[in-house]
This record gives C-alpha cells, sequence and structure tokens, in this order.
C-alpha cells in the first residue's frame, strides 16, 4: 500500500525567482535524482505524483512550504522493503523512513532549497492543498515609519476591512478582518502577519498592507520582500503546522 | 530580498519587473562555480539567443563540462537578454555578466560565440555592445576579452570576420586546450593582444581573420585572399574528434530550472552524415561519419538520469536511422525508460518496419504523427539534390504506418530549389493526395480514427558554403511567395483537399540568410547598420525588420543579384575558401554538375564518392564498406 509523506521546504536567495510551475518541476527531478520510488498516473507520459501546498510566487521566499508524495516502497538502511502490505507502521520505522527521505533529497538538492521535515500523513487526512487553512508571513517595506504599533491597532480596530479581491467573474470586495488572525511589528522590525488561507478566504500580505496604506492615507510603500514562515492546517479546531511531526 | 550566498548582477526590482527572472540568475543544478583566484583563465561561452534556445544546445554543453573540467579555466555562460532586459540595462547601464559568477563579461580572457543560424548575427552585436567590447575586432584593447565564434556558421565567416578576432573552425573538443596553454603563455610573458593572435593562427583549426588581405575584382569577386605574414597558413583546415568513443562528453548537463526548449537528457550517437543531400551544409561540414559504442551510450544514459533527474531522453544525430546499433541502443533505452517511467522522444526515423514498432512502444499512435522529409515533391528533382527518398519508400512506409493505427502524416519539403519547375512544385500536393487515397484504401472504414490528416510544409531553399549548390543561384521572394502559391492552389485542387493542409515558413528571412551564409566581408557594415537601428533577435519573427536589411544592404551597395541571384562560376575564388572543410572543392563541383544530370550519388557507406574527408583518417572513411 502507497504511504504519502508530507514535506516541508524552504527556498531562500536567488531560487525565490523560479516560478511555481518550474518549482514542482525542479522538485520532481530532485525525487527522480533521489531515486524515491514515488507513484506515477497512468498513460503513455505518466508523472509523477506530487501536490503542492500552496503556489510560491515568483520573487517569494519560504522558511514553512509543503508538498506531499505518495511513495510505494522505501528500502531502509537494514535493507528492508517497506510498504509492501496494510500492515501500520511501528513508530520507530516511520521515524527512519521520514529522516531517510529526508536526507536523500537533500543530498540532491540545490542551494537555496532544503528539506525541512518529513512526516507520514495519515489515511484519510486531506492532501496537501486541500489542508490549508492558515499562512504566517513576514514582510518587510522600503520605508517602514509608518508602521506603528498604535497605527497597526488603530487599523484593526475598523469595523470591517474591504478588500478588492479577484473572484471569479471579476474582481469582488471581500471583508478580510475575521481572516486577520495577527498583525504586529515583530521583533526584528519587520512586519508579522498570520492570517487566513486557502478556498474560502484567501488572504494575502498585499491585501493587508494596500488597505492598511489606505486606511492611514500613505502614498504607496514598494514592498520589498515577503517570506512565508508557516503554512497551517485545523487540527480539533485549532490550527497547527502542515505537517504530522 | 535577503540571505543570498551569489550576489546577483540584477536588483529585485529589476528581477520582479522583467519577465522569467530566472534566466538570469545561474545557480541551476550543475553549473559550475569556481573560486576566480584560483584560475588563469576565464571564459565567457554565449548562444546569440534567448536563454531557452541556448540552453537547448548540446555543443555548449560538451564545451562547457570540457574547459571546467580543466583546472586552470572556469567556462561560463552567457546568452542574449530578451528585449525586456536589454531596454533595463542600457537605461541603467548595467554590464552583461556571465551566468555562474554574474560578473561583467568585458572581465573575461575570452568571449566564446557559438554561431548555429545567420539570424544570430545581430545579436552577436547585441552581446557585444551590453558587454561594452569594440564591435570591431581591431578596434579592441588589451583590456577586452579575445573574442572567438565557432559552429556551423564559420565555415563561410567572411560577412562577420571584422567582428571576431578568432574563429575555431571544427569540433571544439580538439584544440581548446592548445590555443588556452598559449594564451596562458603570452600572459605570464606579457605579449600582446596582437602577438598572441598571430602565434594562435599556428593553431590547428584557429582562423584569424586579420591576418588575410582580401583583394576584389571590378566585378566585386574575390581577386585574392592572402595571409599578410609568412607564417600565417593559406587556408585553415577543420580539426575534428578521430576516436570519437573516447570523445569528452558532457554527462553533467546544467538542468535551467525553466523548461528550454529541448528539456531532457541528450544522448550524441554519432556525428556526421553518409547521405551527401546536395542541399545540406550539415551533411558536409561534419564529414566524415563517426558512430560512438553504444555500451558508452547506455552507461551515460545511465550517469546522465543519475546527474539531472530529467523525464526524458532523447538521441541526437544528423540521421539517427542511419546510427548501426540503434535498435540494440533503443532496445536498452525503452526497458530502462520503463522502470524509471521516463518518455523516450524519438527524433525523426526513416519510417519501416522497426521505426514504426519502436514508435509503437514509446508513443500513443493516435496522438502523433509519422514524419517523411522528402524535401522534393518529384522523383526527378530528389535525383537533384540527391536524397534518395522513392515514392516505394514513402507509400511502403506510410502503408505500414495506417495498418499499424497511425492517421497523422507529416511532410517536409523545400521550394525554390535549383532547376525546380512547375511540375515538381505540383509534384507535392499530389504526393500528399496520394498518401491520403492510401490511407482510405488501406484502413476499412470500420477500423479509422476519423479522416486522414497529412501535412505538408515547405520552407525556401537556401544556398549555404560546402554544399554543391554554392554555385546555384537563388529564387527571388517573388519567386517563392508565387510558388508557395501554386502549392496552396494546387494542394485544394486535390481529391482529397479536405484531408491535407499546407504551412510554409517565410520569405523575407530567407533572403538575408542567403546574404549572410555566403557573403564577403564588405557585410559587416550592413549587419552592424541594422543593429544600430535597434534590429536584433532577427531569428524571431516577429521582431524581424525586413525593410531595415534591405535599406542597410542599398546604403552599403550590396545587391542581391551580385550575393544569390546569380550562378556563380566554377572558378570564382569564393570568400569561404579560406577555410578547408575537408570537402574538397573539385568533389563539391562534381556534385554539381551531377545535379545538373540528375544524377545520383551512393551514399558514403555505398561507395566512396572522393568527397577528400578520408585525409582525416577515421569513421566511416577507413571502415569496411557494406
Amino acid at each position: 500500500m502507497p504511504r504519502t509523506f508530507r514535506l516541508k521546504f524552504n527556498r531562500i536567495g536567488p531560487m525565490c525567482y523560479i516560478g511555481h510551475l518550474d518549482m514542482m518541476r525542479y522538485m520532481q527531478k530532485a525525487v527522480m535524482r533521489a531515486e524515491l520510488d514515488i507513484r506515477y498516473s497512468e498513460g503513455y507520459h505518466p508523472h509523477q505524483i506530487m501536490s503542492f501546498a500552496y503556489p510560491l510566487g515568483v520573487g517569494m521566499e519560504t522558511h514553512g512550504d509543503y508538498f506531499d508524495i505518495d511513495l510505494l516502497s522505501y528500502t531502509i538502511s537494514s535493507g528492508k522493503v517497506l510498504f509492501g502490505d496494510e500492515t501500520a507502521l511501528e513508530d520507530g520505522i516511520v521515524s527512519e523512513v521520514c529522516s531517510g527521505i529526508m536526507r536523500d533529497l537533500n543530498a540532491v538538492m540545490q542551494e537555496g532549497t532544503e528539506i525541512l521535515s518529513v512526516s507520514l500523513v495519515p489515511v484519510k487526512a486531506d492532501n496537501a492543498m486541500a489542508s490549508v487553512m492558515a499562512a504566517s508571513y513576514d514582510v518587510l517595506l522600503d520605508d517602514m515609519t509608518n508602521f506603528t504599533a498604535d497605527k497597526i491597532k488603530n487599523y484593526l480596530l475598523q469595523p470591517e476591512i474591504m478588500v478588492e479581491k479577484e473572484g471569479k467573474k471579476g474582481p469582488v470586495l471581500k471583508n478580510i478582518k475575521e481572516g486577520i488572525y495577527n498583525f504586529a511589528l515583530a521583533e526584528n522590525g519587520h512586519l508579522y502577519m498570520y492570517v487566513c488561507s486557502g478556498s474560502s478566504l484567501n488572504i494575502k500580505p498585499a491585501d493587508i498592507v494596500s488597505s492598511y496604506l489606505r486606511y492611514h492615507q500613505l502614498e504607496e510603500i514598494k514592498i520589498r520582500h515577503i517570506i512565508r514562515l508557516e503554512t497551517y492546517r485545523s487540527e480539533n479546531g485549532k490550527l497547527v503546522p502542515l505537517g504530522y511531526d | 530580498m535577503h540571505n543570498k550566498e551569489r550576489k546577483l548582477a540584477l536588483s529585485d526590482d529589476i528581477l520582479m519587473t522583467i519577465e522569467k527572472p530566472s534566466r538570469y540568475i545561474g545557480g541551476e543544478l550543475n553549473s559550475v562555480m569556481k573560486d576566480k583566484a584560483k584560475v588563469k583563465l576565464r571564459f565567457a561561452f554565449c548562444f546569440p539567443d534567448l536563454y531557452e534556445i541556448g540552453m537547448s544546445h548540446l555543443g555548449i554543453s560538451i564545451l562547457y563540462g570540457l574547459m571546467n573540467s580543466y583546472e586552470d579555466v572556469w567556462c561560463e555562460r552567457v546568452y542574449s537578454p530578451w528585449k525586456d532586459l536589454d531596454a533595463i540595462m542600457r537605461i541603467e547601464k548595467i554590464p552583461l555578466f556571465a551566468l555562474e559568477s554574474q560578473e561583467p563579461v568585458k572581465s573575461f580572457d575570452f568571449l566564446g560565440f557559438t554561431l548555429q543560424y545567420e539570424m544570430c548575427y545581430t545579436n552577436v552585436l547585441q552581446v557585444l555592445d551590453l558587454s561594452g567590447i569594440p564591435y570591431y575586432a581591431k578596434d579592441r584593447t588589451e583590456d577586452d576579452p579575445i573574442v572567438i565564434g565557432g559552429g556551423p556558421c564559420v565555415y563561410n565567416p567572411e560577412p562577420i570576420a571584422d567582428f571576431f578576432d578568432l574563429f575555431y573552425i571544427g569540433e571544439g573538443e580538439v584544440c581548446y586546450r592548445p590555443l588556452f596553454d598559449l594564451y596562458e603563455d603570452c600572459k605570464e610573458k606579457g605579449l600582446s593582444r596582437k602577438e598572441f593572435l598571430r602565434l594562435a593562427s599556428h593553431i590547428e583549426g584557429i582562423y584569424v581573420p586579420s591576418l588575410y588581405e582580401v583583394v576584389y575584382r571590378i566585378d566585386g569577386t574575390i581577386e585574392s585572399q592572402k595571409p599578410v605574414f609568412e607564417d600565417v597558413p593559406q587556408t585553415v583546415k577543420k580539426c575534428i574528434v578521430k576516436d570519437f568513443d573516447h570523445a569528452y562528453y558532457n554527462t553533467k548537463p546544467v538542468v535551467p530550472f525553466l523548461r528550454a526548449t529541448q528539456d531532457r537528457i541528450v544522448l550524441e550517437v554519432q556525428r556526421g552524415c553518409i547521405r551527401g543531400c546536395r542541399f545540406c551544409q550539415a551533411g558536409q561540414i561534419y564529414k566524415p561519419i563517426r558512430e560512438k559504442d553504444p555500451e558508452m551510450l547506455k552507461q551515460y544514459a545511465k550517469e546522465m538520469m543519475k546527474n539531472t533527474g530529467y523525464d526524458e531522453i532523447s538521441l541526437s544525430s544528423l540521421s539517427t536511422s542511419d546510427y548501426s546499433h540503434l535498435p540494440e541502443l533503443l532496445d536498452y533505452l525503452i526497458e530502462e525508460c520503463n522502470a524509471k517511467k521516463m518518455n523516450i522522444s524519438l527524433p525523426s526515423l526513416r519510417i519501416d518496419a522497426f521505426s514504426l514498432d519502436v514508435m509503437k512502444k514509446v508513443q500513443d499512435v493516435k496522438k502523433v504523427s509519422v514524419t517523411f522529409a522528402p524535401e522534393a515533391g518529384s522523383q526527378r528533382m530528389r535525383n537533384v539534390i540527391n536524397k534518395g527518398l522513392t515514392i516505394e519508400n514513402i507509400l511502403n512506409g506510410a502503408e505500414m504506418a495506417f495498418r499499424g493505427g497511425w492517421n497523422k502524416v507529416k511532410l517536409y519539403f523545400m521550394l525554390g530549389l535549383p532547376g525546380e519547375k512547375e511540375d515538381d512544385i505540383k509534384a507535392i500536393p499530389e504526393l500528399c493526395n496520394e498518401i491520403a487515397k492510401l490511407y482510405y484504401d488501406t484502413v476499412p472504414k470500420s477500423e479509422r480514427h476519423g479522416k486522414a490528416e497529412i501535412t505538408a510544409s515547405t520552407s525556401f531553399f537556401v544556398p549555404k558554403p560546402f554544399t554543391a549548390f554554392q554555385w546555384a543561384p537563388m529564387d527571388t521572394m517573388e519567386h517563392f511567395i508565387e510558388k508557395a502559391r501554386l502549392t496552396k492552389q494546387t494542394m485544394l485542387s486535390q481529391l482529397n483537399a479536405k484531408s491535407l493542409s499546407y504551412h510554409w515558413h517565410e520569405a523575407g528571412t530567407t533572403i538575408i540568410e542567403g546574404i549572410l551564409a555566403r557573403g564577403d566581408r564588405k557585410i559587416a557594415p550592413v549587419i552592424l547598420e541594422v543593429y544600430q537601428n535597434g534590429n536584433f533577435f532577427d531569428a524571431w519573427t516577429e521582431e524581424y525588420n525586413h525593410d531595415a536589411w534591405m535599406d542597410a544592404l542599398e546604403k552599403y551597395n550590396c545587391s542581391l543579384d551580385f550575393y544569390i541571384f546569380r550562378e556563380r562560376y566554377e572558378e570564382e575564388i569564393f570568400p569561404w575558401d579560406i577555410i578547408d572543410a575537408g570537402v574538397s572543392k573539385a568533389y563539391l563541383y562534381r556534385e554539381w554538375m551531377n545535379a545538373k544530370q540528375e544524377m545520383v550519388t551512393p551514399n558514403c557507406r555505398q561507395k566512396c564518392a572522393g568527397c577528400g574527408a578520408a585525409s582525416f583518417g577515421c569513421g566511416v572513411c577507413v571502415e569496411a564498406r557494406i
């Protein structure tokens, strides 16, 4: 029985200029080089079954993105080939497999991306993309003088925060206030944002920045960087990181 | 964005404004980083076109690996920035940089260009311009890199001779080491650029254009082209790899982040061609054919899969069906690829029972087509061009394909071949019609997947140096368009017209390609003029500016009649006579006469045509014949 694994990765430096599709192709090639026994689609041109949690835009760095892969087998150091049957794997074996996958992939990875952790996804769990409920970000603008604790507090005290979002039938106005779980000045002087993500309401850091500037009647300020810090799923009503570590 | 290991030449702001920034960041898998303090020679290797095109080129990949295998050399890659970035670099005065180190090209020891098609010449000027290197070799100083050109276009380097310090004639695996040794030696001794170039002319395959004086006759043809010093050779003979089995091959090619035009593992199974098609330059300049040991290729395939992670593999050569170990190699690859879930992309093989069987194993017959390249519609014309494909070959192949489940056939033809008559043109649609008819006769209605889809495309013929047609006149643009129209009309009047479709290529670039292919040193200012008027990326149809070329030709009194529309005479000295490609002018002229008499010449494995390539003492020339 194939097992699904969730891989957490980072992307920093020049590699952030790669588009999402190219990032997927990059990971597929890494899986080939690592010779992992990944599951393929059927047909004349089979492709690896790999699902990314959240598309990474060109220019965005991340410390906490995820993708899922299905492995048909994995050979552990003792030479034993696993996943041949339905029996549940012991915890010790699972952690050996997970650290093995991480080691195999990191050995063939380019500078700028690294697999940070690997976990086994429970059988009935949602796939990576469907699991995404929130994400957190580190955001830095060219000029931070107008981002003060007071101004942020006033912005968040508005009864509603309307933002124009791209809907299926063109732009629609959406209230994002309930989706902003945290928006604050971080210790490093950057902005910290913890927001609702996924299919129901997908808030991007740029949504907050633009509505903030509008609320305070400020001129446009260029965003210098957006770094995704973590991606979250929901477990028993609580938000937890996407992995199952 | 913080935390960058390698400092990029372009700012974040620029990278976020341009299309596909990953073209310019380097750092791809298998790209080579070295400590610049520990190398003696830095080589910037440029394919003067877009990254996606240049990254698909096998030649650079081989030489990049080879040069970087030398401890004292660091070879980096350079491509033409697309127009969006080009404009920004001019405004912001950012010098063109190499991808690996991200450092300015101008600081390198060498700037090498591979010249694969004539329409890239304006891009060569773009690269020089953005690098801050003078266009003309004579204007360069000790601070400029040595500019060297290689690739098929340098078999007539004369139109661009004034832009280059050196040309490398032949296969890159052979003479770069002696050239680098000489360069390092000259640098150590403090010799000047001029002194280095003079000494370089003594190396096999190295042509130094500034050391030759060309004298023209009153009619514009060449009176003489002689070296200005006694120690400089009269002609420069191409250098080739003699032991092809043991030639260097790069099994760790750079894997681009974005999808290149050729985004797969490439195995070069052989170099050269036995066929001797009279229009084909590659068939002559890569002679003689040399095959690679299949065991070696299997080993390369295995290593490259491990080193790249590609999900596709393809074979490269001028005519893969002629590779004598093809069945063995394909059997191995099919098995290996099935196990690894990889695709095999087949080159266009000659359609026969074997190739159809292979295609069936690796492709979906309902989706793909079988391809024929008869190049000419009538048998008479195919004899003129020495294309050994007969109507029986085509119809038998097509019938087998139809029985095997295919219903799509692609055919490639040329218009404007020497001596072409109206009947030869009409024969193209007639052949297509016959193939469509064959489909309906062969496949019963109940077994058909829709109608037959026969697609013909024509390109316009350009006579090239070192071919039998180097003496031939080229057709005018008006003729080309008329001929394409005639083909189209005849296509529509066929009984099975509904199963036929027809495409043709633009005629404008063809004319300019003709001039650049057989031009002389008087063409250089024309190319510069076109470039300075803001035109480059001429190989891209939407960027090509025909009027700019016509105006520049007129300004410099370069007439189309002289360069392309006249038949050249037997004894005429050609601009490219300085180059010795290994095939003799006498042989080529015999072939020109054979063409006029519609006589076929057997291929190299059947019978030696005495072309002269035997002087290399390798490949088919020394193998036993069938």
